[in-house]
């Protein structure tokens, strides 16, 4: 928690336009799925999202831009 | 569509993402609660609300809400919030991480076991997804 700051304390000094930091789950084996299920999952996510006491949702899918 | 107003057409599109941006800091205000109560409530002495501060600020969030969250860690002294995490598969067998900031963790789980892996599929404590 205090490293994650004081990384990003040093980045600010180089980077100018900072976005965000924030600590994360990143999944080693990513899913693909096909486009008609996209609508699915991106339900399902909002519906795991909407609850008042979820503060994250991490997933392995992989979204196609488009 | 004659005589019709303007709002009357962004009234949909606004009140969603009203909806959305309340939402979004409600879930801030809790996490600034949360982390004040359990710590410091200095954000220079307190790394998780610091984070948790620097978080609202960078979803735009108003100063006065800040404020007005930590203010509320030193009143809610009866509550007590609980960091749970949930893992479980969704559909099409993506794999999904919930965390969850809870006053009552007999709720939530109940509400996962019912609404949730009913529609969507299991969802259980940690312990499926990551080994």
């Amino acid at each position: 928690m205090s490293d994650i700051y004081n990384v990003k304390k040093k980045l600010e000094t180089t980077v100018s336009n900072f976005i965000s930091t924030e600590i994360e789950w990143i999944a080693l084996n990513s899913a693909n799925i096909n486009e008609e299920k996209q609508e699915t999952v991106i339900e399902f996510l909002e519906s795991l999202e909407d609850d008042d006491d979820v503060q994250n949702v991490f997933s392995n899918v992989n979204f196609q831009n488009n | 569509m004659a005589g019709h107003s303007h709002w009357a057409g962004i009234k949909h599109k606004k009140g969603k993402a009203d909806k959305q941006r309340s939402k979004i800091f409600s879930k801030l205000s809790k996490e600034i609660t949360v982390a004040a109560k359990l710590g410091d409530k200095d954000p220079a002495m307190n790394p998780r609300l610091r984070s948790a501060i620097q978080a609202a600020r960078s979803a735009n969030m108003p100063k006065d809400n800040i404020e007005r969250a930590i203010d509320k860690s030193s009143a809610a002294t009866g509550v007590n919030f609980e960091n749970l995490r949930y893992e479980g598969f969704g559909p099409d067998k993506i794999a999904v991480i919930v965390e969850t900031l809870t006053d009552n963790k007999n709720r939530t789980a109940s509400k996962y076991q019912n609404n949730i892996s009913k529609k969507w599929g299991k969802f259980r404590h940690s312990g499926i997804c990551i080994t």
